[in-house]
Parts: C-alpha cells; sequence; structure tokens
C-alpha cells in the first residue's frame, strides 16, 4: 500500500470515528443521556399564552417525581399543588391524555415518548432540539406540536395546542431538599 | 333360528312399512344434515316461554341485545400495551368472529355536551363555597396541559360532570382503555360479535383466534366475559360429554351382552331395535322442533337404553324356552311401552321448551325400538348359546325363600325409615345455577371482568314508567339517593339509570340558577388573583344567558350516549307513555330487600331475573311431581284391573324404588330439583317395565334375566350421567343411579312365593 493511500484511510476512518461528536444526535444515545441525567427535582417556569383572550399567565414553581406521579407545584403567582398522573382521579379525562407526555418530558423517558410521538432530531449531540408529533389521534385532539430541546436533560419544552394556546416551560435542576427554600428566579 | 315362525302376509307387510317409514327417516335426516342445520347448545333453552307482562318483555329484549352479542377481554403482558392490544385485535379480526370493536366507548362525551355544560353541576360542586370554585379555576389555569378556557368555562364545570358522572373504574393509558387492579393494569379489548354466541362454527373461530394470541405470548394473561364463552363452554362439555359417556355407557352395554349371549348375531338383534329407535326419532324430532339442542341428545341417547327392554325380554324367552308362544309376551311388552310413554308423555305437558323435545325424542325412541322388536324379531332368533342358561339358572337362585320373616320386616322396617325420612326431611332446591354448566373458573372470570369494569350483570333490573320525559327523570332522580347509599355501604356493586347522564328538567333550571349565583361570587376574584384582563367578567358569563335544555333523545344521539340507548325503553303501546330501565349489580339481601321497598309504587317494578327463573324451576318441579302422582294413579288403576290381588307386585319395583331414592337424598341433605324429578320419571318407567314382566312370568328365569339385563344396561346408560359435569345431568344421573339399583333389589320380592303358583316356562 502507498502512503499517500494509508494516509487518506486514517483521515477518512478519523472522519468517521469523530462523525458523532459533531452531527446530529443519536437517538440511543439521547435516550440514554436523559435516562441518566434527569434531575429527581427541578424548579420550572411557566409561560401560558391564551390565544382565545390574547393574555399570557406567568407562573413559575418547582416539581419533584415520587412513586406515584409527579408533584406540581406552583408558588407564584398563586400556591397550588397537583399530582401529575394517570391515576390520579381528580384531574380531568382531558388531562389524563396528556399526563404520559408531561410524564415522558419531564422524566426523561424517550422511549415512551416514541411510542406516542413521531420525533424530528435536529441540532447537535450537546444542544439539540426536537420536533414532536403525535400520532394517536386523542393526543392529537389536543396538541399539535411539541418543540423540545436540551442538552444533558430537556430544558426547555414549548406546546402547541389544538385551540392555538400555548404553554412555554423552563425546567432547571434542584436538589430536592431546598426546593421550598426560597426563590431562585431573579 | 329356532323357532323363527314364518311372517303371514300381514306381518310381511306391515315389516316392509317400517322399514320403508325408517329409509323415509334416513333421507330426511340426510337432508338435515346437509342443510346444516345448527345444533342448539344453549341450557336455557330448558326455560320456559313464560307470559310476561310487555313492559317487562321489552326490557328483557333491551338487555338481551345489549349483552348477547358482547364480549369483553382484558389482557396484560410483557410486551407494550399497544403492541399486545393491536395484536389481540388482529387475531380477532382475522378470524372474522367479530363485527366491531367498541372503540368510541370509552370516548369521553366532552365536545357534545360542551353547550350543555351550565346547567350540569355535580353535587360536590354544587354545595362548596366561592373560596373553593375560585381554587379551582386557578388551578386549571396554572396546572401545564389542563384545558383552561377562561372564557367558555373558568370553572371547569363539563370535567367537573364528566368526572363525578363518567368516573367510571375505565381510564385511558397511552390512548387504551384500561382498568387497574391489585396487581397492576388491565387493557380492555371489547366488542361485538360477528354472528350468535351459539354459533358453533364462530365459537371454533374465536376459540383458535385467542389460542392462537396465547401461543403467540405465552406471558400475557387473558381474562373472558361473555355469554359466548359460556356458550362454547357449555358446547364443548356436551359434545365431550356424549363422546365420553355416551361411548362409556355404549361399551359396557356391549359387555354386559356379550357376556351373557356370546353370539354376535345376539347382540345385533339387541342393538337393531335401539339403532332403529334412533333413526326413527332424531329426524322427526329436529324437523318438528326445527332444531335440536344437544342435551337432547345427551339424555334422549341413553332413554332409548330403556328400548333395549323389549329386545332384551323377547330374545331372553326364545332362548330361555324356545318352546314359548310369542303371543304370550306381547302384552307384557306393550303394557311396558305404554307405562314407559306414559311416564315421559307428562312431559310434553311442561311449558319447557327443552324438555317437551327430550320427551318427543324418547317417546319416538321408545315407539321406533318397540315397533322393529314387535315387527322384525319374531323373525330373527338367534340359536342359545349355553352360557346364557347357565347364567340365568344361577340368577334365579337369588330369590327369597318361601318364609322369610326376617327380610320381609327389615323391608318393612326401611320403608317406614324411609317414609319417615322423606316426611321429616326432605327439601327442594330450585337454584338457578343447576342450569348453568359452565366451569366455576370460567364463571369466577366473568365475575372479575364484571368486578373490575364495575358493568352491571344484566340478572336485575327496576323499570320506572311515567307520563312524560320530565316526570320520569325525576322519578330516577328520586331513587339516586337510597341507590348511592347501597352503594356507598357496598350493598349494590353498580346501578346505572339515565338521569344521571340527563338530569330532569326541573334540576337542570335549579343548576343553572346556582351556576349564576356562583359565576356572580366567585369570577370576579379569580380573575383578579390570575391576572386575567378584567373585561373576562362580562364576557365570561355570556354563555350563560341562553343554555339550552339536555333532553333524553340528544344525549342518546350523541356517541358517548348510544351505550345508554340498552336503558331507554321509550314509549310503550300502552300507557303510561315512557319507560326507562335501571340496571343493577350484584346486591346482597339487604340491597334487595331496600329494592323491592323501591319497586312499591306502581309506577316502578323491580324484576330479579333469578328469582324469577328459579319460581318458574319451582312450579315446573311442582307440576312434575303431580305428573308423576296422577300417572302412578292412573297406571295403579289399569294394573289392578289387569292383575287384581298381585298389583303390589307390578308396583313394588318402581314404587320401592322412588321411596329409597327420595329416602335418601333426603338422609344426604340434597334438595330436590327438577332434574331429580326427571330421573324419578325414568327410575318409574323402567321400574314399571321390571314389575310387569315379573308378575306377567312369575317363575320365569328369562324375564329375570331380562330385568337384571335392562337395569343393569340402563344403570350404564343413566348412571354413567352421574359423572356429568352438568348439573342437571348430574342429577339425573344420580337419582336413575340410587333408583334402578333400588329396582333390581326389590323385584325379588316382587317374585317371592311365586315358584308354586306359575309354572316355569325354562324348565321341561
Amino acid at each position: 500500500m502507498r502512503p499517500i493511500n494509508r494516509t487518506m484511510l486514517l483521515i477518512g476512518f478519523g472522519l468517521i470515528v469523530s462523525t458523532p461528536a459533531v452531527a446530529a444526535p443519536d437517538e440511543d444515545d439521547l435516550a440514554e443521556r436523559l435516562a441518566v441525567n434527569t434531575p429527581q427535582c427541578g424548579r420550572f417556569e411557566q409561560s401560558r399564552w391564551m390565544a382565545d383572550l390574547g393574555t399570557q399567565l406567568d407562573s413559575r414553581g418547582y416539581f419533584e417525581h415520587q412513586q406515584n406521579g409527579l408533584v406540581w407545584q406552583t408558588t407564584a403567582p398563586i400556591n397550588d399543588r397537583v399530582l401529575l398522573s394517570e391515576d390520579n382521579d381528580e384531574l380531568s379525562t382531558g388531562f389524563q391524555v396528556i399526563a404520559p407526555v408531561l410524564g415522558g418530558l419531564l422524566s426523561g423517558d424517550w422511549q415512551l415518548l416514541e411510542r406516542h410521538f413521531t420525533i424530528e432530531l435536529s441540532g447537535e449531540q450537546q444542544r439539540w432540539q426536537a420536533t414532536l408529533t403525535p400520532n394517536e389521534a386523542g393526543v392529537a385532539e389536543r396538541l399539535t406540536q411539541l418543540h423540545v430541546q436540551g442538552s444533558q436533560r430537556v430544558e426547555q419544552v414549548e406546546i402547541d395546542f389544538a385551540n392555538n394556546d400555548q404553554l412555554s416551560l423552563t425546567l432547571t435542576a434542584a436538589n430536592c431538599d431546598s426546593l421550598e427554600d426560597g426563590d431562585p428566579s431573579p | 333360528m329356532s323357532n323363527a315362525q314364518p311372517p303371514n302376509r300381514m306381518e310381511r307387510l306391515t315389516a316392509f312399512a317400517w322399514a320403508g317409514l325408517l329409509l323415509g327417516c334416513a333421507l330426511l335426516l340426510a337432508g338435515l344434515l346437509s342443510r346444516g342445520t345448527p345444533l342448539d347448545t344453549r341450557i336455557t333453552a330448558l326455560l320456559p316461554d313464560t307470559q310476561q307482562d310487555a313492559l317487562i318483555e321489552h326490557a328483557e329484549q333491551r338487555l338481551t341485545g345489549a349483552f348477547e352479542y358482547r364480549f369483553v377481554l382484558l389482557v396484560r403482558g410483557d410486551n407494550t400495551p399497544a403492541q399486545l392490544v393491536a395484536e389481540l385485535k388482529d387475531h380477532l379480526r382475522n378470524s372474522s368472529s367479530v363485527n366491531a370493536f367498541d372503540d368510541d366507548l370509552f370516548q369521553a362525551p366532552g365536545n357534545d355536551l360542551g353547550q350543555y355544560r351550565y346547567r350540569l353541576l355535580p353535587e360536590p360542586l354544587a354545595n362548596t363555597d366561592s373560596d373553593a370554585w375560585v381554587q379551582r379555576g386557578l388551578t386549571r389555569l396554572f396546572t401545564p396541559g389542563s384545558n383552561a378556557d377562561p372564557r367558555r368555562d373558568p370553572f371547569g364545570l363539563l370535567d367537573a360532570w364528566l368526572e363525578q358522572r363518567f368516573a367510571g373504574p375505565l381510564r385511558l393509558i397511552e390512548g387504551l382503555p384500561a382498568v387497574n387492579d391489585t396487581n397492576g393494569r388491565w387493557f380492555v379489548v371489547s366488542g361485538q360479535l360477528e354472528a350468535s354466541p351459539y354459533d358453533m362454527g364462530m365459537q371454533q373461530r374465536l376459540a383458535a383466534a385467542l389460542s392462537n394470541f396465547r401461543d403467540a405470548h405465552p406471558n400475557a394473561e387473558l381474562l373472558r366475559s361473555g355469554l359466548v364463552f359460556h356458550a362454547a363452554s357449555g358446547a364443548d362439555q356436551a359434545k365431550r360429554e356424549i363422546s365420553t359417556i355416551g361411548l362409556g355407557s355404549l361399551l359396557g352395554i356391549g359387555l354386559l351382552l356379550w357376556a351373557t349371549f356370546r353370539r354376535g348375531s345376539m347382540l345385533l338383534s339387541l342393538l337393531l331395535p335401539v339403532a332403529c329407535g334412533v333413526l326413527f326419532a332424531l329426524p322427526l324430532t329436529w324437523w318438528v322442533f326445527g332444531t335440536l339442542n344437544l342435551l337432547t341428545l345427551a339424555f334422549g341417547a341413553s332413554l332409548i337404553g330403556i328400548s333395549v327392554d323389549y329386545a332384551l325380554h323377547l330374545q331372553c324367552a326364545r332362548q330361555l324356552s324356545p318352546t314359548l308362544a310369542l303371543t304370550r309376551l306381547w302384552p307384557g311388552l306393550l303394557l311396558g311401552l305404554v307405562s314407559s310413554l306414559t311416564a315421559y308423555l307428562a312431559q310434553l305437558a311442561t311449558p319447557l321448551p327443552g324438555l317437551r323435545q327430550m320427551a318427543t325424542f324418547a317417546a319416538l325412541g321408545l315407539i321406533g325400538a318397540w315397533l322393529t322388536v314387535r315387527l322384525w324379531l319374531p323373525w330373527f332368533s338367534p340359536s342359545p348359546h349355553a352360557s346364557t342358561a347357565r347364567i340365568a339358572t344361577q340368577l334365579d337362585r337369588l330369590r327369597l325363600p318361601s318364609r322369610a320373616p326376617i327380610r320381609w320386616s327389615l323391608l318393612a322396617l326401611l320403608g317406614i325409615l324411609a317414609v319417615v325420612l322423606i316426611a321429616s326431611r326432605l327439601t327442594a332446591n330450585d337454584d338457578l345455577r343447576q342450569l348453568n354448566p359452565s366451569p366455576d373458573a370460567l364463571i369466577a372470570e366473568q365475575q372479575r371482568v364484571q368486578a373490575l369494569l364495575e358493568s352491571p350483570t344484566g340478572s336485575r333490573y327496576l323499570i320506572v314508567t311515567a307520563e312524560h320525559e320530565g316526570e320520569l327523570l325525576e322519578r330516577l332522580e328520586a331513587l339516586e339517593p337510597t341507590l348511592a347509599a347501597l352503594k356507598a355501604d357496598g350493598h349494590l356493586a353498580q346501578y346505572r339509570h339515565l338521569a344521571q347522564a340527563v338530569p330532569s328538567p326541573m334540576t337542570q333550571r335549579a343548576n343553572l340558577d346556582r351556576v349564576r349565583q356562583a359565576y356572580g361570587r366567585a369570577l370576579p376574584e379569580l380573575i383578579t388573583r390570575a391576572g386575567l384582563p378584567s373585561d373576562l367578567v362580562d364576557r365570561a358569563q355570556v354563555p350563560l344567558r341562553e343554555v339550552p335544555l339536555l333532553t333524553l333523545d340528544a344525549w342518546l344521539e350523541m356517541p358517548a350516549g348510544r351505550a345508554d340507548s340498552s336503558l331507554w325503553l321509550g314509549n310503550t303501546v300502552e300507557n303510561p307513555a315512557v319507560a326507562a330501565l335501571v340496571t343493577l349489580g350484584d346486591a346482597d339481601d339487604v340491597a334487595q330487600q331496600a329494592l323491592r321497598q323501591l319497586a312499591a309504587p306502581a309506577h316502578i317494578v323491580y324484576q330479579d331475573r333469578v328469582a324469577t327463573l328459579s319460581n318458574h324451576l319451582s312450579r315446573l318441579r311442582n307440576q312434575i311431581a303431580l305428573w308423576l302422582a296422577v300417572a302412578v294413579a292412573g297406571l295403579t288403576l289399569v294394573f289392578s284391573w289387569r292383575y287384581r290381588g298381585r298389583v303390589w307386585r307390578v308396583l313394588l319395583p318402581p314404587l320401592g324404588a322412588l321411596v329409597a331414592t327420595l329416602a335418601l337424598f333426603s338422609a344426604f341433605n340434597v334438595g330436590i330439583s327438577l332434574f331429580h324429578l326427571l330421573g324419578l320419571l325414568l327410575v318409574l318407567g323402567i321400574g314399571l317395565d321390571a314389575g310387569i314382566f315379573c308378575t306377567e312370568h312369575p317363575d320365569s328365569s328369562a324375564a329375570w334375566l331380562a330385568i337384571s339385563l335392562s337395569c343393569a344396561s340402563s344403570l350404564m346408560a343413566f348412571g354413567l350421567l352421574s359423572f356429568s359435569a352438568t348439573p342437571a345431568l348430574h342429577h339425573l344421573g344420580l337419582t336413575c343411579l340410587v333408583g334402578l339399583a333400588a329396582t333390581w333389589a326389590l323385584v325379588p320380592f316382587a317374585r317371592a312365593g311365586t315358584r308354586r303358583v306359575c309354572s316355569s316356562p325354562n324348565q321341561p
């Protein structure tokens, strides 16, 4: 083999090996990363755009994964605590449809999301974005698309509802013991 | 053929005529078989065509229509739910046993009810203060994913109504209907069958589809509920029993006869009448009734075992006393046929279609067998085998000595004891479950599914009538507190009525007033605290100005309301104008008492199908008992006329056997059911044959051999039914087992002291 060819081969091999580090993220890898890095507790900032009223409602608080579901505690502007779970009878039937979606997003369960949505992944592995389109009529009746972005975990979620409402969530990891201590937002 | 006399012209003509008739029957049978006329496997075909109130009949039709074609499967396993459910549905769809899956059934009626929501106010929300209303509104606004609609429904009235009224155990998990139990989650696959649940072809396709699914998913668990599974299990059981019990008894009888006669031609001459009896009875019964119940076959085929009696008496007599003139045998044979026919034809008088079919089958079979014996067998007399006479002689030693005071005293004592037992302890049993041949495991499976889904059992219900829709709904609402309390206290498993979905116009008016007041108090605070635009206070109250009234028609036309259409009986030809059903789940004694009290007013009827049917069974049992008594009395008269002082000899075996059987059941606390009585009818028939022949031919060892063979073969034919898993047949078999053994044991008493009275025809 001539040296030039060997060099080209080495360059080619190097390209192949280094490709995942710079190209579009791999779904299996992302699923694994999310499963490992998703925090048990975190804080959220929520903006709800109500198209019908032309009004935006902002709120913030914290969430905590528990065995029986996800506790969603709003701290401002009101104080309100809800257990987000498919099995929570107090939630509306409409919400029961959305529950697995939120559950999948906040717990980093990418496999669960893949069952309900057609997912288009883009960006880089360290800074990825995904567009999720629902597969099931029951879900599609409520929401048209989800836009999710993050790195080691889900950081930003935007939900487009069928009635033109929008919900935007910004998520940050937090220590479960200090959730109720003060308000970290500026 | 030792004494086969050449037939005269008349005899030859009738024999050929009989052959022609049988040929016709064979052609009819071939026609019926080729047409594929279905076999009926319903055990309930035994139940009476009851003359019911038109309204109750209408209700029954509604319920039957709603329940018969439905099936529900619960599944769970290792695969993802969507995959598991999809594959199960694929298997079912490919088997073409399912007409439609009810995928719409679990859809919430949300959108359709939207415009009516301000008139639909669930009790808990109606009773809370305005702070709770404000909090409810705020939660909805700030919970991610909740469908808050501050302009049309700031307090989530529609969701509150749906939660309260449609909060069944079903929930949508990953878009699939599911229920939870203590060990996890079941996914529901339900729908309507393609054909009647009694269609055996469809049953087989469905069973094969489920079995394929199980093979493909060995770790998956599956629970079944639906009439079709019970019908299939009943059909399987009946088929299995026909092949095992039927074959077993045929084999046993064959061996017994072979051991006695040792001649193939003899066996043939004994079985020929039975075969002709079946050939005569089967196509005619099938043709007359248009269908044939499998139970008729199981019961009727054994019944024809009696028909072997006629051939036995004829051939035993000819084997053991070749010089005996056949004319001496005919009166006894004819009396035997008449007495058996009397016992069975009594069943024709019952209102049970299934029983009438059995009686027709048995009567035709007996007539066919008798005609074959009378018309054909005289020409056909195989030469005797030495062992037959030896067996007869040995058997003849089993007779009472001329003076046997101890045995007679013992018999009298037993008789008195039996009568005392019967008088003091005999009970009846009209439990409807004796008609249910389903295995306990399948019943438990069905009950588990019903309990998980909280579905009504369909076995009891209330009918409420009224002049008009508004009054009907008010009357249904008036039942609500009692029913809700019974359910809350665990007396009543569940209930369902139309007013749960459609409040009465009066209630809807009151609800709207309360909603308007609550808006007035809570809406401004909600809007201020949430930071919503203040003009929303007015805009959100606009929809409250004109709210349409939710009517039954509107509700029943919505996809979610269609499931309730089985509750609506609508207008009937009679007054009162409208009627509706309240379906009920399992109810304990407290609930049943309360339900009867609820039904005190004339506009409410409480119908307990199990109790009603049990009542029918009880009336039927009494009727048959009466028929039995009438038959015995009538036959006693006939026999007294023919036998005078010897009449007790005729009656001792059959009546003694009846008393012995009833006494044994009394001693062991076995409640007498309809089917025990039917067994007693058989015992009476066979016992009468035995009594008649031991009186007609008192000292004949041939008659005693024939009686013994008849009892033994009938024991094999009927006694084996006591191993049947179908409770009805088991009762029948057990009765025959005891009764026939007693009949045989009593014959020596009936023959006692006759050796010198009559000459023995078999002793030269």
